[in-house]
């Protein structure tokens, strides 16, 4: 089972014309979820790991 | 009909924790074990905790790594410029240290890499997610759709962030 405690920090610089997509692996349980970030599209991210 | 393509400039992969490329004395990484410190010419590894281990000094004319990671058994260096991979096994379980190193190809340079408890993955310029074992023996592999901007692994746990593909824009990559 994959625990979702993982947070990022980013720049948004509000434009549309592109967008960060994420993929979060269990490697031993081989479970995945993807997805989109929930930002605006061209956010610079500055910061990414778990808690 | 036309199809208007846009070039927007894409944001660089980089390993959170680190301080930005173009300084001469910069952090390659800084987490609950310790430290990676690029000086000029050479990589100091430190440990929070200095009775678990000493530093290591490891020269960097030659192979001028850039990315890094520290795991409670191993470091791992890569440099995108040289295209080589070096891990060091200052911890294993039969006592002795492994180190190897790997090269890669011409056009697939190494831009992230990262330790998890028994394994490391690597993130190359072709969109290869790489995973290996300790002793540098390939476990797997997956290509993402998009060009990497970060990752990071906590126990069995890897995140990873790319750029999404969008119709109608192309992209530039420094």
């Amino acid at each position: 089972m994959i625990e979702k405690f993982f947070y990022f920090h980013f720049l948004d610089l509000q434009n549309d014309e592109h967008g960060m997509s994420y993929i979060l692996l269990d490697i031993k349980n081989n479970n995945k979820l993807t997805g989109p970030l929930p930002l605006r599209s061209n956010a610079k991210l500055s910061w990414m790991g778990f808690v | 009909m036309t199809t208007e393509t846009k070039s927007i400039e894409l944001q660089e992969s980089f390993q959170s924790t680190s301080t930005p490329k173009h300084l001469k004395n910069r952090f390659l990484l800084w987490n609950n074990i310790g430290t990676i410190i690029c000086h000029n010419e050479q990589i100091q590894i430190s440990f929070h905790d200095t009775s678990y281990h000493n530093p290591i000094t490891i020269d960097n004319k030659t192979n001028q790594y850039t990315v890094g990671d520290l795991s409670s058994s191993a470091i791992v260096l890569a440099s995108s410029q040289k295209k080589i991979l070096y891990c060091n096994v200052y911890r294993s379980s039969d006592s002795e240290t492994q180190q190897w190193t790997l090269h890669t190809e011409k056009n697939n340079q190494i831009e992230l890499v990262r330790l998890g408890e028994d394994f490391l993955v690597i993130a190359t310029s072709q969109r290869i997610i790489q995973f290996m074992d300790l002793s540098g023996i390939q476990q797997r592999f997956f290509r993402l759709q998009g060009s990497i901007i970060s990752m990071s692994i906590f126990h069995n746990q890897l995140w990873i962030i790319y750029h999404s593909i969008t119709k109608g824009f192309s992209y530039l990559r420094n």
